[in-house]
């Protein structure tokens, strides 16, 4: 995830880290919307898989992350 | 039905340069409607913030920096950063301008009553901590409220905001006030070092106080750890946040922290509610 991704006008960067960035763009779509309003925020547009520059897959992430057992 | 996207339509009145390398100015707006003002300030308490909007430049959230006291009109600090901020600054009097607010939570100063105040800003995020002061310091007011105390750094004595209002808060009996700057100045017979620092230096009694913290987010994230040192509880430590935002409603969730929408749930929040959040200031 660039460093552009939250950037603001004055240079002050509030996620710094790829981690942050990351966990931002996960989340955000797929925990914090579901909390919040009760829906998924990604409506499945498939956009962002194809555009992907470093051919990542956020489907991928996802199946990772809700296929681990919480101990 | 009311359009929350809609700019009330505003007009430039006065411009103030409030520092020397005019990189920051003041900009104080009057309604050309006025039911669109007697709505504004039944609604505003100090620590909104308004969406400033210029019709085929953009839109961008800025704090409110004047009390409903002050007249008919909405002061707003702006500084220059990049396009949109730059179209402001070339605006002249008598120019049009679109607003959307009041939004956003705004400090709980209904709260606050009857306790003592420190009030620490750094550099512009000063802009609705100066509306905060301006409000409690009417006569109206004042009563309601025990001591204040007021810290303000900025990077040096030409970039200090509103500086002939701060300089007549020096002759008040009813508040205390310690500006300081980075580096040492001729001339400067106040505070010299970081906001942070002058703030161990004054150390406020915590006792029945309640701190607010604004500025830039590397000052705030020295200054918070300070506060909790010097016994101030979590829930009464309050700071005002902000991200890039796009609605400024809490529909969009572009300005997200967490859960927790900075201009639905915020900008105003206590360290309590910070410590639920993910550090992403």
């Amino acid at each position: 995830m660039f460093r552009i991704y939250s950037q603001e006008a004055s240079g002050h960067n509030p996620r710094p880290s790829k981690a942050g960035r990351t966990r931002q763009r996960i989340m955000h779509k797929f925990a914090y919307w579901v909390d919040n309003e009760g829906v998924s925020g990604c409506t499945g547009c498939g956009r962002c898989v194809t555009q992907c520059p470093v051919n990542l897959d956020i489907r991928e992430m996802v199946h990772e992350i809700t296929s681990l057992k919480i101990k | 039905m009311d359009n929350i996207y809609q700019p009330i339509p505003m007009r430039i009145e006065r411009i103030i340069q409030e520092t020397d390398d005019a990189s920051l100015r003041s900009f104080e707006l009057s309604f050309k409607n006025k039911e669109d003002e007697s709505a504004f300030f039944k609604d505003y308490n100090p620590g909104q913030f308004c969406q400033l909007s210029i019709f085929g430049k953009g839109e961008a959230p800025f704090g409110v920096a004047s009390a409903a006291w002050e007249g008919s009109f909405v002061r707003f600090t702006v500084q220059n950063v990049g396009s949109f901020t730059d179209t402001i600054h070339h605006a002249k009097s008598g120019d049009s301008i679109g607003m959307r607010g009041p939004l956003g939570n705004g400090f709980p100063i209904w709260d606050w009553k009857g306790k003592d105040l420190v009030v620490i800003g750094g550099g512009c995020a000063f802009s609705t901590l100066y509306a905060l002061t301006k409000h409690i310091m009417h006569a109206d007011n004042r009563k309601d409220y025990g001591r204040i105390v007021v810290i303000y750094g900025a990077r040096s004595s030409g970039l200090c905001l509103y500086k002939p209002d701060i300089k007549s808060w020096y002759q008040r009996p009813d508040m205390e006030i310690h500006q300081a700057i980075d580096v040492p100045e001729e001339g400067w017979d106040h505070h010299t070092g970081y906001v942070p620092d002058v703030v161990k230096d004054v150390a406020p009694s915590p006792k029945k106080s309640i701190a607010v913290v604004c500025g830039p987010p590397i000052m705030t994230k020295y200054t918070l750890p300070i506060l909790v040192d010097l016994g101030f509880a979590p829930k009464n430590i309050f700071t005002s946040l902000e991200k890039r935002m796009k609605c400024g409603v809490g529909k969009c969730g572009r300005c997200n922290l967490g859960t927790k929408y900075i201009c639905k749930d915020g900008p105003v929040f206590s360290l309590a509610e910070l410590n639920e959040l993910p550090l992403d200031l």
